[in-house]
């Protein structure tokens, strides 16, 4: 049975950027014809865990992800693994709250390669709306181990200009849950449900455990227009109608549904195409990593427990002036919890025996790791998602291997620094290996030829329709992505409200 | 690869084998084949016995101070690391347990302790150089390669001492079963067995120690579990957090490092 409602807007994915778009919209955004409140659809695959007094922390979610070491989301039928998570929040409630926003190469990049008007200046509203709101600051020297002093000290030496993490954390106690995967009892991690209340405040309604088939366009010339959505809920198929549809389905998944909806490359899609751009799915980028495993003779940090997200600093190429070939330094597990089953598979833990024991004393406190990669990859290297199968593929480049091993080099001195002992293994090649924190498989562009969405974050041939994530901007950024992420969905919102939400438009 | 000679001594430095009292060429045909070790095993050793013994060798038990696998046997332990075992059949555990005698004079499960742990230190020489315990990277050359497999070092090399000879097949079994059984025996210990999930109730829902504070924490003290041993004290108690949330409030956030930081 086919169910049928309307909304002036829909958007798709409650994760890091779809919450905040929403609530932004709902919260800033009339009907420009009536003047009325926007009736807004927020949808999510996933289910919402939501407490009965205020905030996000009722007993049921209390109880179920706090305090649980990662291994057991595997036991969670309702919840799968983080990693595959779906849920209202995505990502957020379970990232490891490092929040990094743009640095000046970045909005650079996307200006000059793109032809889009992501400048710092044009993006700053939003981006301070999302840095204010999920308390974004640099984590305070107090919280600092002794191996986060030992690698900063480092650094110094070395000549770079080593800071704090960026985390996004309210009243946190440094218990080391942060990380990996946990939820946090307190909600301390910075997460996009901090959003939801404006949303819902506003007239916005929530529909949770519905999966997308589809974004419904219908053919008009040589592009198309939005009519709505299809998804199914309790093994109902229900027909949602607005003629403005926002995919937020991030990185792997915005492509792969709409590939679904017949809008990409014909070469993949065949005659499911429907309206065509050869981008979709395409032009993935992202860092490429390596984590050093290092040990030290003494302990640095406390057992089981974590304070920050870490040290890091930038090394540029000379080379590049813009960017290409950025690496980032950052110490890893240096302040953050090594568990002890991973300590026991440690590389420097012997083999067997008694002396396996000895060493598992004190593993948990004296293992870290030097974290290494290159953040910004040359602007010829991209990978693509398959629009069937959500799989994606990286392939890769020499100079990435070069630039690996050149900081590969640094690694080993930073180790003689700080005193350690570093494993010399490393992979021989890191084709086929990158691509993380990915992006840029639905990028904004200037020209439909070589991008699905305009500055605007409109798709180029289809009327209505919406995509804001991390797929949404055009090159690698020098960190992680989630932060990027929720202030794509902040911008998109103001560009949607003055374009299509307001009084005289 | 040309074929080199060395002595024993030298063969050993190369390889790094530990095996103290002989030498061992690995190849292609060499050796007993996997097929005439699989014609002779004992149909009735069941794989289970191994791992119980292979857990005992990789994390021996000597009271006090070294709690070990052992004591676990009780909660069932074996049990849960065969639980994760996949890949491996029957027939690579008899074959682990058969390859011992043509080296060490017994099968595996009939060696004595100190045995077993020389076969343990023969199948990790099979493994390529670094793989356990890495101690100093001033030890690994960096003119060397690291990542070369040791195997090719072997194959090369022609001993001027008779060594043992070993089917390269066969050592590959013995890798697999090694590298699985360690990797899932001190992973299950170390994860805290047998306490390593927390009690739910009947809709799979955790149930909290504190339902006050809603604490979750595994962790009791009438066993001596891996976290225990590695100093994990798991979930916070309602008291730690106490004392952090003391502890922390005092940071000033905003503070002199922060002044060149626009947020």
């Amino acid at each position: 049975m086919v169910k049928t409602r309307e909304y002036d807007l829909i958007v798709v994915g409650a994760g890091m950027a779809g919450i905040i778009l929403a609530a932004r919209i709902a919260e800033k955004g009339i009907n420009s014809r009536t003047g009325d409140r926007l009736r807004i659809a927020l949808v999510e695959a996933g289910p919402h865990v939501k407490r009965e007094v205020g905030g996000y922390s009722d007993p049921d979610w209390r109880r179920m992800v706090p305090q649980i070491v990662w291994e057991e989301f595997k036991n969670i039928p309702r919840w799968p693994w983080p990693y595959g998570l779906k849920m209202v929040g995505g990502c957020s409630p379970h990232w490891g709250a490092n929040a990094f926003p743009p640095y000046d190469i970045d909005y650079k990049n996307w200006v000059d390669e793109m032809e889009i008007d992501w400048t710092q200046n044009n993006m700053k509203t939003a981006v301070d709306d999302v840095m204010k709101t999920l308390h974004v600051h640099e984590d305070p020297e107090q919280a600092f181990s002794v191996g986060d002093h030992l690698f900063r000290d480092a650094g110094y030496a070395l000549g770079y200009h080593p800071r704090g993490y960026m985390t996004a954390r309210k009243n946190c106690i440094y218990c080391g849950f942060i990380g990996s995967g946990h939820g946090c009892k307190y909600d301390a991690k910075g997460s996009s449900l901090w959003y939801l209340p404006t949303f819902l405040e506003h007239g916005g309604e929530l529909i949770s455990d519905a999966e997308v088939q589809r974004v419904n366009i219908e053919k008009k010339g040589a592009g198309g227009v939005v009519t709505g959505i299809t998804y199914l809920k309790a093994g109902q198929t229900i027909q949602a109608r607005a003629n403005k549809v926002a995919v937020c389905c991030g990185t792997w998944g915005s492509p792969v549904l709409l590939g679904k909806s017949g809008y990409g490359p014909k070469s993949e899609l065949g005659s499911k195409t429907l309206v065509e751009n050869k981008n979709v799915g395409q032009n993935l980028d992202g860092d490429t990593r390596y984590r050093i495993p290092v040990i030290f003779d003494q302990p640095i940090k406390e057992a089981g427990r974590g304070t920050t997200g870490g040290i890091y600093w930038y090394d540029d190429d000379p080379k590049f002036s813009d960017g290409t070939g950025r690496v980032r330094f950052a110490d890893k597990d240096m302040s953050k919890i090594t568990y002890p089953h991973v300590a026991a598979m440690s590389e420097f833990a012997p083999g067997y025996g008694k002396a396996h024991m000895d060493f598992m004393r004190e593993a948990i406190t004296r293992l870290g790791a030097i974290d290494i990669g290159v953040s910004k990859p040359p602007t010829h290297v991209k990978g693509w998602v398959d629009l069937h199968t959500g799989a994606h593929n990286y392939p890769g480049d020499a100079y990435i291997d070069q630039r690996m091993n050149q900081v590969r080099e640094i690694a080993i001195e930073i180790a003689k620094l700080m005193k350690c002992k570093i494993s010399m293994r490393f992979p021989s090649t890191f084709r086929g290996r990158g691509g993380g924190h990915g992006n840029g498989t639905c990028r904004a562009g200037s020209r439909p030829q070589n991008s699905v969405i305009n500055q605007d974050f409109e798709a180029h041939e289809v009327q209505g329709l919406f995509v804001a994530d991390c797929s949404s901007y055009p090159r690698a950024v020098s960190s992680n992505c989630g932060i990027v992420g929720a202030i794509m969905g902040a911008f998109a919102a103001r560009r949607m409200v003055r374009n299509y939400f307001s009084r005289g438009v | 690869m040309s074929t080199q000679r060395a002595t024993r001594r030298q063969f050993i430095k190369r390889t790094g084998f530990s095996v103290a009292s002989f030498s061992v060429l690995v190849q292609e045909g060499r050796g007993k084949s996997l097929q005439q070790y699989l014609e002779e095993i004992s149909p009735d050793l069941e794989p289970r016995d191994v791992i119980a013994a292979l857990g005992d060798t990789l994390i021996p038990t000597y009271e006090p101070d070294y709690p070990g696998y052992r004591r676990l046997e009780k909660h069932g332990i074996t049990e849960e690391v065969l639980k994760g075992l996949k890949g491996v059949g029957k027939k690579d555990f008899l074959t682990f347990n058969e390859v011992s005698k043509d080296f060490f004079g017994k099968p595996f499960m009939e060696l004595d302790e100190e045995k077993r742990a020389d076969y343990v230190d023969f199948v990790m020489g099979l493994f390529p150089e670094g793989s356990f315990g890495v101690s100093d990277f001033n030890a690994l050359s960096r003119t060397e390669s690291h990542n070369r497999d040791v195997s090719d070092l072997v194959e090369s090399a022609e001993l001027i001492d008779e060594p043992k000879e070993l089917d390269k097949q066969v050592a590959m079994v013995l890798q697999r079963i090694f590298k699985l059984c360690r990797t899932r025996v001190l992973t299950v210990f170390y994860r805290n067995f047998p306490y390593h999930t927390i009690e739910r109730d009947a809709e799979g829902m955790p149930i909290p120690t504190d339902q006050e504070h809603q604490i979750i924490n595994p962790n009791k003290s009438d066993i001596i579990t891996g976290w225990d041993i590695a100093n994990f004290r798991g979930p916070l108690s309602w008291e730690e957090e106490l004392e952090r949330r003391d502890r922390f409030m005092k940071i000033h956030w905003h503070g002199e490092q922060e002044k060149d930081n626009i947020y």
